[in-house]
């Protein structure tokens, strides 16, 4: 049966559905009840359509743009959709667990460094975590076909070390001051040496540095082999310039003597995150003293060859830096002088090996050289530095060297002979410390790009 | 059979009432699809976003930069000074409410301190007594545990790193109230303090390993979680217990681009009000972190209604905390990778100090590093560029300082004691900062507006 109530019941829905429907687009009344610092529950207010994120005239003129870009586009979505795959599955901690998993074993694996232009390397260095300061072992290797391995026992007072060490293609480009970037050859060489030394340190370091004053004593026996030089029909010549014949003759002949050396340096240097004040002074002395060769035959033909030479080398290296302003300014300057005087009263003891001979270019100084560039007796080096910062996380390099080689520094040094490599160099940094260096080297003859990882000073 | 008498009811004709019955129940649905059309159909929730760390950086910092500065349309547009405003303010520029994004509070109705000071509410994080574990946190910056207190609600604890006792706890705490009194979306953050033998370890807590992997969680990892935690002078940990939010968690927002699954979200955040004008209470609070990764959009379903809400989350670094470190000094000054910083001081060879350079530190560990004498109101920049940020406009600024506008002393002073930090000259100095601060950027963009002060209220 139909009554009154249930029509009354249906009118009432009726009104009730009209409180239900909710109008689009209307500012109604914010629903959060008793609280008016609540979060509103109310349908927020939003445009009648997507709103756009560019105006057409700017998608107009943005458009070729867009379209040319779009490969980049592309890789930078395959790079967020990479990184966030590398983040859900912890790439990061897994890789620098298996990274850091050798070392719990005393395996250590840092890239190489075993000179400019020697190809991409790695070292693999053990010592064993019970006697991490007395025993080490190490190999490395790189494409080009550079090697050594070393191994040694004992602490740093007493300390052996026998290595052996292998180098396909040094490069040489003569003796003396003169030489042409034209007349590039190369050498080989392969040594074995056995060291002795004790080291001592004295006053207290600073963080991460090495005692602040050192006195390094060693005796090391050498069995030197040295190939031939290509492509460098003059060596002798120039060689001949210089008063001793480094080449030639010497080639592909086992060298044999013992170098006994002193070192003492001092390390005043302080500041971070690169030091910015203080100085260091080194100051080395060795001397080369070849074995006795058995006597060779005499040819009426033909004189006696010439015989390795004992020779003493005195090596002096000095930097100082001042700085200015919180964020350290820091203007440097350092010095090298490297000094040997041959000695022997044998006249026919004449031959100093290539690789006994001071050289620069590379990292051995005058960046913008190509390294190996400059060999002879004795070298001389200056660099002024100005380091300066960018922004937090990074400073700049600006370097400039100047440097010669002769065969007597204190006859021969000519301010003519000197060459200058221009310099500069970004270094990202943490507040403690340089973490890398990527710079560009310029000079007469080349523009080199260096970087470094780690080691930057 | 005696009938016992019923109610009186009124009858109807059964033929006429069966046509009114029809007409009525017809109505029904026609009232209810005419008075909605336009309002949004029930809402499916959208997926989950997730984002990449490393590329939020990367992006931010190196790609999108470079594609600002070669952005034609940009460089017509600051050529004629007509930027774009905010798309979702009316005539009066007033944001469009309701807003699921921000409500206004502060400077635009009446707080009292004491109300502010609780934020969101309770504000008084879990309730006294034992505290269950139900999983563990490793990964992020900082430790902590999901716990859940005596009364079944649930949070997550978050601890100081050791150097720094407070400093992240105590700015996470003061952030979150002074975000949620500007009208932002936040979580109910509050200090707490327990001992080791307060918490229970469920039976089910399980934690997730830097690898990724997910596995039961042992006593042993609540140790060590703890070992890397200070503690106070009676004994007990300090931690920072954020109330987790209602809803569904659906990852976090961009500030840039818009949630194209959402019907609600139909202006790009980077032309949103809410989001631009943010940068003004990033810049008083130093929040240096202002990115996507520390945001969370949550699906809510209230009130007959289902949406997206947007929260801010994460205020371990603001102010003078880093959340594991003490802010640097350059913080808010440049950005990680900042060209014009760098620019500048190449172009000046480094000569031209960096504001930050003139800071003093007053060496409050609790505080880490925030000031007041260098800070910028028109310059000052998080630690990466920010998608909205980079798109305000004077109109966007002065929105936010009509905010900090209505922060009066004492609302400052009643959100930092809710640090409770033990030393007291952290209190009166970071109220003296965020007072400077504000007055700083007060002055720049509301020209003519005094600071209001305690005793103006």
């Amino acid at each position: 049966m139909v009554t009154r109530r249930s029509l009354t019941g249906l009118a009432a829905l009726l009104v009730a559905s009209l409180a239900v429907a909710v109008p689009a687009g209307a500012q109604v009344a914010d629903s959060t009840g008793a609280d008016p610092l609540a979060p509103s529950t109310a349908v927020p207010w939003s445009p009648a359509r997507p709103a756009p994120a560019r105006e057409p005239w700017e998608v107009a003129l943005t458009g070729p743009l867009r379209l040319a870009t779009l490969p980049v586009s592309a890789l930078g979505f395959a790079a967020r959709n990479g990184l966030l795959r590398m983040e859900e599955n912890s790439i990061v901690p897994r890789t620098l667990f298996v990274l850091a998993a050798p070392a719990r074993y005393g395996f250590l694996v840092t890239p190489a460094s075993l000179g400019d232009r020697t190809g991409m390397g790695g070292e693999v260095r053990f010592a064993p975590p019970a006697a991490r300061d007395l025993v080490e072992a190490g190999v490395s290797g790189s494409t080009e076909r550079y090697s050594r391995a070393f191994a040694g026992v004992g602490p740093v007072i007493a300390r052996i070390v026998y290595s052996e060490e292998w180098r396909p293609h040094d490069p040489l480009f003569g003796i003396g001051p003169g030489t042409a970037e034209e007349d590039e050859g190369s050498y080989s060489s392969s040594t074995r040496t056995l060291r002795l030394s004790s080291r001592f340190g004295f006053g207290r370091p600073g963080p991460g540095r090495p005692p602040r004053h050192t006195l390094a004593l060693s005796a090391a026996h050498r069995t030197l082999t040295v190939g031939a030089p290509q492509g460098d029909p003059d060596e002798d010549e120039r060689a001949l310039r210089s008063g001793i014949l480094a080449v030639g003759p010497a080639l592909d002949r086992e060298s044999k003597g013992t170098t006994y050396g002193v070192a003492v340096e001092t390390d005043l240097r302080s500041g971070s995150p690169h030091w910015s004040r203080g100085v260091r002074a080194r100051a080395g002395f060795d001397h080369f003293e070849p074995e006795s060769e058995a006597p060779q035959a005499l040819s009426a033909l033909s004189p006696p060859p010439p015989r390795f030479a004992a020779f003493q080398r005195y090596t002096l290296e000095v930097e100082a830096g001042v700085s200015f302003m919180r964020d350290p300014r820091t203007i440097r300057l350092a010095a090298r002088v490297v000094d040997t005087e041959r000695n022997d009263p044998d006249p026919l003891a004449t031959l100093i090996s290539i690789t006994d001979l001071a050289r620069l270019g590379g990292s051995d100084g005058l960046a913008g050289f190509e390294p190996g560039r400059f060999h002879d007796l004795d070298a001389a080096l200056a660099k002024l530095s100005y380091v300066f910062p960018l922004a937090q996380h990074y400073e700049l390099d600006l370097h400039v060297e100047s440097g010669g080689v002769w065969g007597d520094l204190q006859h021969d040094a000519r301010l003519a002979d000197l060459e200058t490599s221009y310099g500069v160099a970004l270094r990202p940094r943490t507040a403690l410390a340089p973490l890398a260096s990527l710079g560009v080297e310029a000079s007469r003859e080349a523009v080199r790009f260096r970087f470094s990882i780690g080691g930057v000073e | 059979m005696n009938r016992l008498p019923g109610p009186r009811v009124a009858t109807i004709p059964a033929a006429s009432a069966t046509r009114s019955c029809a007409a009525v129940a017809a109505l029904v649905p026609a009232t209810i699809a005419l008075l909605s059309a336009g309002a949004p159909a029930a809402a499916a929730r959208p997926r989950t976003t997730e984002t990449s760390y490393y590329y939020d950086n990367f992006d931010n910092s190196l790609v999108r930069p470079i594609t600002r500065a070669f952005d034609p349309a940009l460089g017509v547009r600051k050529l004629l000074g007509r930027p774009r405003e905010a798309a979702n303010v009316d005539e009066a520029d007033a944001v469009r409410l309701p807003s699921t994004w921000w409500q206004p509070r502060l400077g635009f109705r009446e707080i009292t301190p004491e109300r502010a000071a609780l934020g969101p509410g309770p504000g008084t994080g879990p309730a006294p007594g034992r505290l269950t574990i139900t999983r563990g946190k490793t990964q992020g910056v900082t430790p902590g545990f999901f716990v859940k207190d005596g009364a079944g609600a649930r949070f997550i604890l978050k601890f100081d790193p050791m150097e720094n006792p407070e400093m992240a706890t105590g700015a996470g705490v003061v952030a979150a109230r002074l975000f949620w009194a500007a009208g932002y979306n936040t979580p109910d953050d509050a200090i707490v303090l327990f001992r080791a033998e307060d918490l229970d370890l469920s039976p089910d807590a399980t934690l997730t390993d830097r690898f990724g992997r997910r596995r039961t969680m042992t006593p042993a990892d609540v140790k060590r979680i703890l070992d890397r935690v200070p503690r106070d002078a009676d004994g007990r940990y300090r931690a920072l217990a954020s109330r987790l939010l209602s809803g569904t968690p659906l990852g976090p927002f961009q500030y840039r681009g818009r949630r194209r699954d959402d019907p609600e979200d139909l202006v790009p955040h980077e032309h949103r009000r809410e989001l631009r004008g943010l940068w003004t209470l990033a810049a008083w609070t130093n929040h240096a972190d202002s990115r996507g990764p520390n945001s969370l959009d949550m699906w809510i379903e209230a009130e007959g209604r289902a949406f997206v809400r947007h929260y801010l989350i994460d205020f371990n670094g603001c102010l003078g905390s880093g959340s594991f470190v003490a802010r640097s000094y350059p913080t808010g000054g440049e950005y990680f990778v900042d060209y014009g910083v760098m620019a500048t001081s190449l172009a000046t060879l480094g000569l031209k100090p960096f504001a930050w350079e003139a800071v003093r530190d007053p060496k409050i560990p609790a505080l880490g590093f925030i000031e007041a004498d260098a800070f910028d109101p028109e310059g000052w920049r998080p630690d990466y560029p920010n998608p909205a940020f980079d798109e305000r406009t004077g109109r966007d600024m002065r929105w936010g300082a009509r905010i900090l506008a209505g922060f009066t002393d004492a609302h400052i002073r009643a959100a930092v004691e809710q640090a409770r930090y033990t030393d007291p000259r952290a209190t009166e100095e970071l109220v003296r900062v965020l007072i400077e601060r504000r007055d700083k950027l007060v002055r720049r963009w509301l020209p003519g507006s005094a600071p209001r002060t305690s005793a103006e209220r």
